[in-house]
């Protein structure tokens, strides 16, 4: 827990968008950690199993109707505040999210993301997975994460050129 | 997709993440927390295996040096998992069980935080007046406190305040031994006031029922009102006004114009809002506390046991949260001490240290320092139902309004207790505090009543 216990906690977070659902599930990782200690073969690392335990719990709780009441967070919201500068239509989206400043807040795009999207975002861009790593962790054949990768790339680079909500 | 785009997005969400994350990790108290839920045999979800670890399974757990503390942690827990009913806030206490008022003393700490929003709020193991926190992380020792029986105080309805030997409603000696629980160790630690000194008198206390239109509104002016529009909204500082909006909440200027507004979850927004004289906001949406600052921003999102009836700020910094077993006072989000007073409303003032507590049969005077409680008092027959209790600015006098089968029925109490004034009224009086003077307004006139001594 000492080791793993913060990642997987902004794990857990970026799924659920709640801190203190946050909390309480990244708990529930490793009792079920614990409870399934005997079932771990060794044969990923105790992190990429950690994170396929977390992921499956997220997506349990993202089901459950108790928990989409709870949106959005305070960062959405704190990000909400500061939009994105609205850029000339002629300017090269990818140049867009690269001139926009700091204030641009790509996580809060990152954040309103399909959880499908977001979650491959999350783990190749903030955890470094390689492509065949997520495929192991969510469950997914690879060229399923490599097309949700591109997606989610598509829809990002559109928001943020845009500065709002992709249509 | 070039690499720059990559590189440049991979920079950004590391970055923001870590600085919207910064200084949220796992801690200790949360490490902790998994072991006892371990302990506890809780399965965390319903897709883990009902089956606990098998000993190899165990071993093996053991060994992994990641979670070598924790499992040793764990034992312990596991011998003082009988000590669990001394914490000052114990999940899954019976409500109706009276526990003590726990004074936790300044800077312990006191996480209240259980964002599964079904047990009380929790201690945290940072500094969990528990051995077993103790054990884990060393924290310095806390303190439980027993408060002494305060004075209890009878309305009647001829102006003669009655006090009662608070043998009649609390344990005595022997009684309040029998309650009192030894720690692996040997050492005492009161859990709180005996279960036989709360129950009321049955022939004084038969729920009756409650008047039409009750109004829960305090007096402290920051509590919520629901204006003529069903609009939830309480002043805020300057000549605004925080009101409930759809979704959130919205700060409103007097000239009308929304300086911000906030979204904390779909329809039909916030159930209890409170301003603080500062101009802190604190919204309660079903079992959910939202604490946000003067300009907004969201300071803390709390998970409660249950819906709060009431929240209010006893101070600038204090809230008081009122549901059907008890009052919270907290201060940022840690628990300062709790009450069992099922109350349905509040009152503080603001040059005042104490807070208002009432329900339909009681009130109750609380010292906000420390949850002490000062005085208790209820009709002394069982038609009236109080419905409103109001604290002078500076905490001197309290007014408590009840409906009668004819009417309403006022008293004035002072700060000791002291019964200052018993009236009878046809219909319904608008009661406020004018300097020393009771003012009520009565459809057919304004009374004032001198309450200086």
């Amino acid at each position: 827990m000492q080791e793993y216990g913060t990642r997987v906690l902004h794990l857990v977070y970026f799924y659920l968008k709640d801190r203190h659902l946050a909390e309480d599930v990244a708990q529930e990782v490793f009792i079920k950690a614990y409870r399934n200690w005997d079932s771990f073969r060794g044969e990923s690392s105790p992190y990429t199993w950690l994170h396929r335990i977390a992921v499956n719990l997220c997506r349990d709780k993202a089901r459950s109707a108790w928990w989409r009441r709870l949106l959005p967070s305070e960062e959405l919201r704190a990000g909400s505040r500061r939009d994105l500068e609205i850029l000339p239509p002629e300017v090269d989206p990818e140049e867009a999210v690269l001139q926009n400043d700091q204030r641009s807040h790509v996580l809060k795009h990152v954040l309103e993301l399909p959880e499908a999207y977001r979650e491959v975002i999350f783990l190749y861009y903030y955890e470094d997975f390689s492509t065949a790593e997520i495929a192991a962790i969510t469950g997914q054949n690879e060229n399923t994460v490599k097309t949700r990768l591109f997606r989610a790339r598509a829809m990002l680079k559109k928001r943020l050129g845009q500065g709002g909500e992709e249509r | 997709m070039t690499d720059r785009f990559d590189e440049e997005l991979r920079k950004r969400i590391k970055a923001e993440m870590e600085q919207a994350l910064k200084g949220w990790e796992f801690t200790p108290a949360m490490a902790q927390q998994v072991l006892e839920r371990i302990a506890a045999g809780e399965s965390g979800t319903g897709s883990v295996p009902a089956k606990g670890p098998t000993r190899p399974a165990l071993a093996r757990f053991v060994r992994s040096g990641a979670w070598g503390i924790a499992a040793a942690a764990a034992v312990l827990l596991l011998v003082y998992t009988g000590l669990d009913h001394l914490r000052p806030e114990h999940s899954g206490q019976p409500s109706g069980q009276v526990d003590s008022a726990a004074k936790v003393q300044e800077g312990e700490s006191l996480t209240l935080f259980d964002s599964r929003g079904t047990t009380e709020w929790q201690a945290g193991a940072a500094a969990a007046p528990t051995k077993d926190a103790v054990v884990a992380d060393a924290p310095r020792e806390s303190k439980v406190e027993t408060l002494p029986a305060p004075p209890e105080v009878r309305l009647t309805g001829t102006g003669q305040a009655e006090a009662t030997e608070t043998g009649t409603r609390s344990a005595d000696p022997g009684e309040q031994a029998t309650d009192i629980q030894g720690d692996a160790t040997g050492t005492v630690m009161p859990t709180g006031v005996p279960e036989s000194t709360d129950p009321p008198s049955p022939g004084r206390r038969i729920c009756l029922p409650v008047p039409a239109v009750p109004d829960m509104a305090g007096v402290f002016g920051t509590v919520m009102m629901e204006s003529a529009a069903g609009e939830m909204e309480a002043p805020a500082p300057g000549g605004g006004r925080v009101e409930r909006s759809e979704t959130g909440v919205r700060l409103v200027e007097a000239g009308g114009q929304v300086l911000w507004e906030v979204p904390l979850a779909g329809p039909p927004g916030p159930t209890q809002l409170a301003v603080s004289p500062s101009g802190r906001v604190a919204a309660a949406l079903g079992s959910r506390l939202y604490l946000l600052n003067s300009t907004g921003y969201l300071e803390q999102a709390i998970a409660l046991p249950t819906e709060p009836v009431e929240v209010l700020w006893a101070g600038p910094d204090l809230l008081a949260v009122a549901d059907s077993d008890r009052v919270t006072l907290s201060r940022n989000g840690l628990v300062v001490w709790a009450v069992p007073f099922g109350a349905r409303g509040m009152a503080a003032a603001p040059g005042s240290s104490l807070l208002l507590v009432w329900n339909e049969a009681e009130a109750a005077v609380l010292q906000v320092s420390s949850g002490q409680e000062v005085w208790r008092a209820a009709p002394d027959a069982a038609g009236p139902v109080l419905i409103r209790g109001v604290l002078s600015p500076e905490g001197r006098q309290v007014a408590l309004l009840a409906a009668t089968d004819g009417g309403f029925a006022l008293w004035v109490l002072d700060s000791a207790g002291n019964l200052l004034l018993a009236d009878a009224m046809a219909a319904r009086p608008s009661i406020d505090f004018q300097g020393d003077q009771l003012k009520v307004e009565l459809p057919d006139g304004v009374r004032l009543y001198p309450l200086s001594r």
